[in-house]
């Protein structure tokens, strides 16, 4: 049979139409799309029970309740729970999403020893003895040298500070450093008028969901905020009134209300610093006060009467914005108007730990890094297990021995730091260990929650509190606590049930129980290790002492306001919570902090359009910031909401250059606001 | 090449194979009086249980106690080395659908045959037929090469999904089923 050429293309003519006439072609494509469904990589979720554990954040010392839905003892998701205490349902974005963090891209699974050559970090895989050794040998060499040994600690109130304490006080020039003075408590849920001096209330501060609690709640609590700050930040956007004085004058806007007060109550003390304070604030009347603040004289007064008159009322300020002295004036206006100890005032928590004895070069506890000398710290040990309130890495690098100091990081990531960490010892991230959470700034008593472990520690990690105790056995150190994270933990807990204080509120029922009314420990081990809190009873105190919360004033000089003239431009720090953090978060937070641009990074430049203009910026810009003190590159944001003739810098240290270096300081080494110009690159 | 479309490629392409046990669904219902959700129920917090563990089973089969050949493979291959056994699921899903029976059964009361038809009744189980290029079952298609549905069980699809819900007036999105 011969085929013809037509006839072949009939056949393959007709086949073709044949075959699209078909399903074939069809269904085939269907099929192949559903085929790459099953290709090897994309993910697989677990498959599994679904069940709900509840425990207690503690990724900052907020102690929010959360509900975890797990799937197969895999944590899929977290909600916040409803009837707790502290955060009734809400929780911050990073609480939300903080299951994602055991796949942290940062993530580090064993102890690593890094070693720059040539500019290049070299990191070196090592045994835990090893690394152990070699600290061990740093920290002998240290102390026989009368070198100091550093223990940074950000959250001061959790079991292993005791630890850390510990160790720091048994070994020669061992230094414990904490952050910030944290038996200090602020009754802001029952508070009627809130006066803050650029807290970020609503953005941040203390427990982060206070924000959404405070929404919900103001119809009934009829709470407000009146905001003083120099720029329109996101609390200042949301408070009830928003009180915008020039920049760095919030001292002079407190003198101003402390004078309108003692002047109108005739107020009188025995504490001989409110004394110097009242007299200094003589001198700070309403029309001198209008003009340093740049705002109406009846306002000052509005703010004063409504402080006097609608209370509860408190005064707040955020401790890492503002020097000394103006935390010291703050406070010193809760003591005139009554707040300390009352209801919807400023407490003191009591604590519930032991005390740990000095050691041979006297106290071994600082509260503040700055008054530490520079260069001058040979071994520094920082726990950066937990998230929360960070020292700014270029102050740590600023007390390290240059070239020769030690840095040892308690971290489950690696950080991309300012200045060389040696030693990385891998720890467990949150869900993956047992801690405790010590309450934020804005709980009027002392909280003890537990976060408790629902995925398995993976290996190659360390607790922190092994890390210690092994470093202790290494060096010969006998008085730190022997015992795993949960059975510290679980030793403080016995405090609270042998000393019958305060109520437990359990996550399971909803219910508040008295701690006297438990019969056993272990009753209420298990409601703390289901989502429960402890909450200290609430004491009105009468005999506190002044010192607790006032500190004595450097000298204040009406006249210097002076020096801030009209037509310069001033450079002042944008600090707290508003800018971006260098926490690790999930990378889907830290993806739309970053791609938002809603929090600013380090080295960037904020001005409003008017300045930007005048010094012919635009917007992303790169320029050079110069200060008497130094210069850096940083890049211009343009933003209305920053006041004219001031720069406003974020501080979170980024890269190898510190911002910090930029400002004038004042006795106390906080910053100052500083002249600066603005040069093209 | 329309026989190679129509009759030759649906029959490549699906691949048979045969379940590794035989199972009546008809004994279990009938002679011993059980219901669906005797063993496909659902948990106390409402997740469906799907193909019930070797557990749920061994809870009657610890021991023979009928004349098939089947059972008695059953407790002495599974039961008794603790092996679960490895049944093809007909209406296995892909992984990124999520599919409430909770929702299904409580509020929108279907029963179980509206979607999976009356295996209930059944002696034997079919042979499973696993598409070659997707790897589904053959039940997600339906048994219609061009989806020409011969019951409303007939498909498993998303189409299917949706037509039921926009002849019942159920909304539906993206996210729905998509999390």
């Amino acid at each position: 049979m011969n085929l013809t050429r037509r006839e072949i293309l009939h056949f393959v003519g007709g086949s073709a139409v044949g075959l699209i006439l078909s399903p074939f072609p069809w269904k085939a494509l269907n099929d192949t799309a559903n085929w790459s469904q099953n290709w090897p990589g994309v993910p697989e979720p677990t498959r599994g029970p679904v069940s709900y554990k509840l425990t207690t954040c503690s990724l900052c010392p907020a102690a929010c309740g959360m509900k975890v839905r797990c799937v197969g003892n895999r944590p899929v998701s977290i909600s916040g729970l409803n009837s707790h205490p502290l955060n009734q349902g809400a929780l911050c974005p990073t609480g939300i999403v903080s299951h994602h963090l055991q796949y942290h891209p940062a993530r580090n699974f064993h102890p690593l020893r890094i070693v720059k050559r040539n500019g290049v970090a070299q990191k070196t895989k090592m045994t835990m003895d090893e690394t152990l050794h070699e600290i061990g040998k740093a920290i002998k060499a240290a102390a026989a040298n009368s070198k100091i040994v550093a223990l940074i600690d950000e959250r001061s109130g959790r079991t292993i500070s005791q630890l850390y304490r510990q160790f720091a006080a048994s070994i020669p020039f061992g230094m414990y450093i904490k952050s910030e003075e944290s038996m200090v408590g602020y009754d802001i849920d029952n508070a009627k008028t809130i006066l803050s001096f650029g807290a970020p209330l609503l953005d941040g501060w203390g427990s982060p969901s206070r924000a959404l609690r405070y929404f919900n709640r103001k119809a009934v609590s009829q709470q407000q905020i009146i905001q003083i700050e120099s720029c329109l930040s996101r609390t200042a956007g949301k408070a009830d009134k928003w009180i915008p004085i020039k920049p760095s004058t919030e001292i002079a806007f407190a003198l101003g209300l402390v004078n309108i007060i003692t002047h109108s109550t005739n107020a009188k003390t025995n504490n001989k610093i409110i004394a110097e304070i009242i007299h200094i604030a003589t001198q700070f009347t309403p029309e001198k006060v209008s003009t340093i603040c740049g705002i109406k004289e009846d306002l000052i007064k509005d703010v004063a009467y409504r402080f006097v008159s609608t209370t509860p009322s408190i005064a707040v300020t955020d401790h890492r914005s503002v020097s000394k002295d103006v935390q010291t004036v703050i406070q010193a206006l809760n003591i005139i108007n009554g707040n300390i100890g009352s209801i919807g005032g400023v407490t003191q928590k009591r604590a519930f730990s032991n005390e740990i004895k000095e050691n041979a070069s006297g106290s071994s506890e600082v509260l503040d890094i700055q008054l530490i000398p520079d260069n001058s710290i040979h071994v520094m040990i920082v726990d950066e297990s937990l998230s929360g309130s960070r020292i700014s890495d270029a102050l740590l690098q600023k007390k390290i021995v240059q070239d020769k100091g030690i840095v040892v990081s308690l971290s489950p990531f690696v950080h991309d730091r300012s200045f060389d960490t040696q030693y990385y010892i891998s720890t467990p991230v949150f869900l993956e260990t047992v801690s405790d959470v010590e309450g934020a700034i804005d709980n009027p008593v002392s909280i003890l929650g537990i976060s408790t472990q629902i995925m398995p520690t993976p290996q190659g990690l360390t607790e922190p509190a092994q890390f210690i105790q092994n470093l202790a056995r290494l060096t010969g150190v006998t008085n730190v606590d022997s015992g795993t994270s949960e059975e510290l933990i679980k030793k403080r807990a016995e405090i609270i049930f042998r000393q019958k204080r305060g109520t437990i509120y359990s996550s399971v029922s909803g219910q508040a129980t008295e701690v006297k009314a438990i019969v056993s420990f272990d009753d209420l081990w298990k409601e703390l290790v289901a989502g429960g809190c402890w909450m200290d009873k609430r004491e009105i105190l009468k005999n506190h002492s002044m010192s607790d919360f006032i500190k004595p004033l450097s000298k204040i000089d009406i006249n210097s306001w002076n020096s801030l003239k009209d037509n310069v431009l001033y450079l002042i720090p944008m600090m707290g919570s508003g800018q971006y953090s260098s926490e690790r978060i999930s990378p889907i937070m830290s993806k739309v902090d970053q791609e938002s641009g809603l929090r600013p990074y380090g080295r960037q430049v904020f001005l409003h359009p008017s300045t930007g203009k005048k010094y012919e910026c635009f917007e992303g810009e790169e320029v050079i910031a110069r200060t008497q003190k130094g210069s850096m590159k940083v890049q211009v944001r343009l933003d209305s909401s920053i006041m004219p003739q001031v720069a406003m810098v974020a501080m979170n240290s980024s890269g190898q250059e510190n911002c910090a270096d930029l400002f004038d300081k004042n006795f106390d080494l906080s910053i100052r606001p500083t002249p600066m110009n603005i040069e093209k690159v | 090449m329309s026989f190679v479309g129509w009759v030759l490629f649906p029959y490549v392409l699906y691949e048979r194979i045969e379940q590794p046990l035989q199972f009546s669904h008809k004994v279990h219902i009938e002679s011993a009086g059980m219901t669906c959700d005797a063993c496909h129920g659902l948990s106390e917090e409402g997740r469906f249980l799907g193909i019930p563990p070797l557990t749920k089973c061994a809870e009657c089969h610890t021991d023979i106690i009928g004349s098939s050949p089947h059972e008695k493979l059953f407790v002495e291959e599974y039961v008794k080395k603790n092996r679960e056994v490895p049944w093809l699921i007909y209406s296995k899903q892909p992984q990124n659908a999520y599919f409430s029976h909770t929702s299904h059964i409580k509020l929108a009361k279907l029963s179980c045959e509206e979607c999976h038809g009356p295996h209930g009744s059944t002696d034997s189980l079919r042979t499973y037929e696993r598409n070659k290029i997707s790897g589904y079952g053959r039940d997600i298609w339906g048994r219609s090469i061009v989806r020409l549905k011969s019951s409303p069980w007939d498909g498993m699809k998303m189409d299917d999904c949706a037509d039921c819900h926009r002849k019942r007036g159920v909304p539906n999105t993206c996210l729905k089923c998509h999390k």
